[in-house]
């Protein structure tokens, strides 16, 4: 058997398994290693005239401090699931007297991001709303987890 | 279904990885005069078995678990299939062997798969898998079961087949840890004393955990199997901190290995040996420093990218298909190739923590990442003693390495990470779906919006 096609058969393999990794971190990028369900939230929204429509923007996938001041203009893009809270375990991390160690959790869907309390001692609040059950927050809506309020861009 | 269909296409390229490696060795093998190698009819014959297996695992999980992480089962088939290849060009008659046993592995997965639908029920049985586990681990020591090979009593002799009980004894114990620490975690992290900066929980919590786990040490070490006991160890080390979230247990479990090693290092003939060898094996090359001296030479001959499968010597390495079969790749396939395994692995890691923290329970996140640590740290181990990073001792390469109770005992764990992924990805579509149809999503309704806007100017 010739040397030339043995090593192209050595080589052959190893780029076959650099493509197999290739296509894992390409899949993991992307995020379709699970089917996260992302459904889109097509429910019509009560008292909600035309005017008032927004255009149709993108869904919001960030979120901007704006109080306390020294945390102010803070963007934290959401890509995942992601908890909020006092403990040094959670994806953002906040130091604030009236945060929970684990207060709250975001995770993007079609239609914007969804917020949940996670049983905070203090409560989450969506537009000074407490959030008893999830809700699907969108682009302007304003997040207070403790002391901190964010704004969802 | 998404995620399957990237699964099926890594599954392919897999079985690509898997088929060029087989032509190459048979080519070679033929060239030699070793074998007769027909290259329509042997490669049709192994492309048949590699499709049919990895299809019928892959149907199976479409079936039962479709919406598991795609990751994780492409990894592994890549990982068995080049541990086939490579076990097939240094011993044929293992390489049979291997074949069923991979057979026999993905059964068990495809019937853990099938079985176990909520890996939660199993968290009641806490104390009965302990017992297991360790009864598991305590078999091969009964007159007239065991039986001792190279030194170590770890083997039970059934028939003609001679199975590693504490294979499955790691996989027990991982799940009574779980279950344990579960039950616990909270006393554990908040009961006891702090003595400076390290806390010590109550005695009553934490005596039935240091129990099981000196047990299970005491057996591997009248065992004399090394590999097994450190990575025990390390599983313990690991669980606890997940459990507990506190950095004080790592590092009181880094002294308490410290001391263990010490003492065993000063009590027994085998582990100075070892520990003789690691520092400087070349002092006794031919002899006691053999293996991993072998090895050395091994890995340097592969360079970057390997003399080309089959056309190395890694049949002069020791137990070349089993401990150190990652030698045999680093010569063969060299630094690129030996590389791919070790991400291989870190892909297969990633993915296990990945589906520990999307899991929705507790129990099932300790049991996940338990699993997860459970073959990173063996790939870890042995891979570590191969380079010389630490002592070497005998555990298999999880997938790579010749045995059936390991490569059995491995796609137990890897089909009870699919069942946790696929549970925790449908209960959290059922949530969004119910927050969809209580109309949740935005009674934060237009007015409030308007008010806090007024409020905010």
């Amino acid at each position: 058997m010739s040397d030339a096609l043995l090593t192209l058969l050595k080589w052959c393999l190893l780029a076959l398994m650099y493509l197999f990794f290739f296509r894992v971190l390409q899949a993991t990028w992307l995020g379709s290693t699970t089917n996260v369900a992302v459904r889109r939230v097509t429910k019509a929204r009560p008292g909600r005239s035309k005017k008032q429509a927004r255009p149709a923007a993108a869904p919001s996938s960030s979120m901007v401090v704006l109080e306390p001041s020294h945390l102010a203009g803070r963007q934290f893009n959401i890509m995942g699931e992601t908890t909020i809270g006092r403990a040094a375990g959670c994806q953002i991390s906040l130091d604030d007297t009236y945060m929970s160690q684990l207060h709250a959790r975001i995770s993007p869907t079609g239609s914007g991001l969804l917020i949940e309390d996670l049983g905070s001692t203090n409560g989450t609040y969506v537009n000074r709303q407490k959030v008893t059950a999830p809700v699907i927050g969108e682009s302007g809506d304003r997040v207070q987890l403790g002391g901190i309020v964010m704004e969802l861009r | 279904m998404r995620a399957r269909s990237v699964e099926l296409v890594l599954l392919i390229l897999a079985t690509f990885v898997t088929v060029v490696g087989f032509v190459t060795i048979g080519l070679v093998q033929a060239e030699a005069g070793d074998v007769n190698f027909d290259l329509r009819d042997d490669v049709t014959g192994f492309l048949l078995v590699v499709v049919g297996l990895l299809l019928g695992a892959h149907i199976m999980i479409r079936l039962f678990a479709p919406l598991a992480d795609a990751m994780l089962f492409p990894c592994a088939a890549l990982l068995n299939g080049l541990g086939y290849v490579m076990i097939s060009r240094l011993d044929q008659g293992l390489a049979d062997s291997q074949s069923a046993w991979t057979f026999m592995g993905v059964a068990a997965f495809c019937l853990v798969l099938l079985v176990l639908r909520d890996p939660r029920r199993l968290e009641p049985y806490r104390y009965t898998l302990a017992v297991v586990g360790v009864g598991l681990l305590l078999l091969p020591l009964v007159p007239g079961l065991g039986a001792t090979i190279n030194g170590a009593r770890i083997w039970l002799r059934v028939g003609p087949f001679s199975i590693q009980p504490g294979e499955f004894a790691k996989v027990v114990l991982a799940a009574f840890l779980a279950g344990y620490l579960v039950d616990k975690r909270e006393l554990l992290t908040l009961t006891g004393r702090r003595i400076g900066p390290l806390h010590v929980p109550h005695a009553r919590h934490f005596g039935p955990l240091l129990l099981a786990w000196g047990v299970a040490l005491m057996v591997m070490t009248a065992e004399r199997d090394l590999g097994s006991s450190l990575l025990f160890f390390t599983l313990f080390v690991v669980m606890f901190y997940v459990a507990t979230a506190r950095a004080a247990y790592v590092f009181s479990g880094l002294v308490l290995f410290m001391a263990g090693a010490v003492l065993s290092w000063r009590m027994f003939s085998h582990v100075q040996r070892r520990v003789d060898i690691w520092l400087d094996p070349f002092a006794d090359a031919k002899g006691s420093g053999f293996q991993i001296a072998e090895a050395a030479f091994a890995l340097a001959d592969g360079g970057l990218t390997g003399t080309g499968l089959g056309q190395g010597t890694p049949k002069k390495i020791p137990y070349a298909a089993t401990d150190m079969i990652f030698a045999a790749f680093g010569e063969e396939l060299g630094l690129l190739g030996a590389s791919a395994l070790l991400m291989t692995f870190m892909f297969f890691v990633a993915a296990g923590f990945r589906v520990a923290t999307n899991a929705r329970s507790p129990f099932e996140k300790l049991l996940a990442a338990g699993f997860t640590a459970l073959i990173g740290f063996q790939a870890f181990i042995i891979i570590a003693g191969i380079l010389r990073v630490l002592p070497l001792t005998g555990v298999t390469l999880p997938f790579v390495s010749y045995g059936g109770s390991s490569l059995i005992s491995n796609y137990i764990i890897l089909a009870v990470l699919m069942r946790i992924s696929h549970n925790s990805t449908e209960q959290r579509a059922e949530e969004l779906d119910e927050i969809e149809r209580s109309g949740h999503s935005l009674n934060v309704s237009a007015r409030a919006r308007s008010d806090w806007k007024a409020v905010a100017r």
